[in-house]
């Protein structure tokens, strides 16, 4: 694989949703052979983080709407928001690259500052207790967005507390929209009571063999990792409740390395398999 | 910035809702300005599962995981499908 001699950064929005996007660094040859992709999409999830078998669960594509369905506002559920509800704003590749150009002169960096800002803005978001944490993020990045296309400055010495402070007001119009929408079951006709829907379920079933297929293309990532790093991975998921917190002691100290710093390697060779599945299922996909 | 065990009782207390407003949102500014601090938050979180997954929460702990960390329907759908994975782990 040659190292890259250009990189391109483009957005991609499908037709579905307005907050579905791709933000992908490619890494491009003379020939124009893609050497590299690394693809962030709303399908990506953001926990990295809840154990080694929920690597895969955490790629797993989020249910998407049905083609031609109108793309709703991720805080009230309707195509316009907050303050500026006149007009239906989506993000253009141009506003995409003054992001990206505001986050790091270097796209590169831009890229990946801005994958972690959209991880960090959805871990937000979810431990806020919201139900679309990925989709709240997209809305306040695309609002953070537009602000700049308009014109309006942020500090550049500290845009993640820019974006932090939009996030806040998205996560506020979310809870009173919320607020609004509740309702009890007891005023529902019985007709509308919550009931079994044979559609739904035959979908869940769907997703539960997509599990099961994305398990096996997991199993396939880990024997392509560099012998050292699976077996580290594996060594340190070995054993259970004691003899797991026991066992990482001694791989720590057999590294030389604190516990913690253990995990902190850990935690990034399981976000580098993250991605090497990633790549794989987009591959699958496009075949 | 390199973190610490120091934080993780902090981090653990955000997750399970445990902080005011105000502890929260000095929380949230500190790891959206520190990428690090932010890989420690997703460390102690995997943790956190672990030990929820494996009984190993105290009755407290427990309760706030259930009440408040699994309020979010991705993470009760991530828990369960590991819960599963590991059953069937276990099993075969």
């Amino acid at each position: 694989m040659t190292k890259s001699k250009r990189t391109e950064i483009f957005l991609t929005q499908t037709n579905r949703r307005t907050v579905i996007r791709k933000a992908s660094v490619r890494a491009v040859d003379g020939s124009d052979e893609v050497c590299s992709t690394t693809t962030t999409t709303t399908v990506i999830e953001e926990e990295r983080s809840l154990s080694f078998q929920s690597v895969i669960v955490e790629l797993l594509p989020r249910p998407l709407r049905q083609p031609g369905a109108p793309a709703p506002c991720a805080v009230s559920g309707c195509r316009s928001v907050g303050r500026r509800k006149s007009v239906a704003w989506e993000m253009t590749e141009d506003a995409f690259r003054t992001l990206l150009a505001r986050l790091d002169a270097d796209w590169d960096r831009a890229g990946e500052k801005y994958a972690l800002l959209r991880r960090k803005l959805a871990k937000f978001f979810e431990c806020r207790g919201c139900h679309t944490p990925a989709e709240l993020a997209d809305e306040t990045i695309n609002r953070v967005a537009r602000r700049l296309v308009e014109g309006e400055e942020i500090l550049a010495f500290e845009p993640e507390r820019y974006f932090y402070g939009v996030a806040r007001n998205v996560l506020r119009e979310y809870q009173e929209s919320s607020a609004k929408q509740l309702f009890s079951l007891d005023d529902l006709s019985p007709a509308e009571h919550p009931r079994h829907d044979p559609i739904e379920a035959r979908a869940r079933a769907e997703l539960r063999g997509q599990y099961e297929r994305q398990l096996e293309q997991l199993e396939t990532c880990l024997e392509q990792l560099p012998p050292a790093h699976r077996d580290l991975l594996l060594e340190y998921y070995r054993g259970e409740q004691r003899g797991r917190i026991e066992g990482r002691r001694e791989l720590a100290a057999r590294l030389g390395i604190t516990v913690n710093a253990l995990k902190i390697r850990v935690f990034r060779l399981r976000d580098a398999l993250a991605r090497r599945l990633n790549d794989l299922l987009a591959q699958q996909g496009r075949v | 910035m390199a973190h610490n065990e120091d934080q993780r009782p902090l981090i653990t207390r955000y997750l399970l809702g445990e902080l005011s407003e105000e502890e929260q949102s000095e929380f949230e500014e500190s790891y959206f300005a520190d990428d690090e601090l932010f890989a420690f938050l997703l460390v102690v979180e995997a943790d956190l599962v672990e030990r929820y997954m494996n009984g190993e929460l105290g009755e407290k702990e427990r309760e706030n995981f259930e009440r408040y960390f699994l309020r979010s329907d991705e993470r009760r759908k991530r828990v369960e499908i590991v819960s599963r994975r590991m059953q069937s782990l276990k099993e075969g």
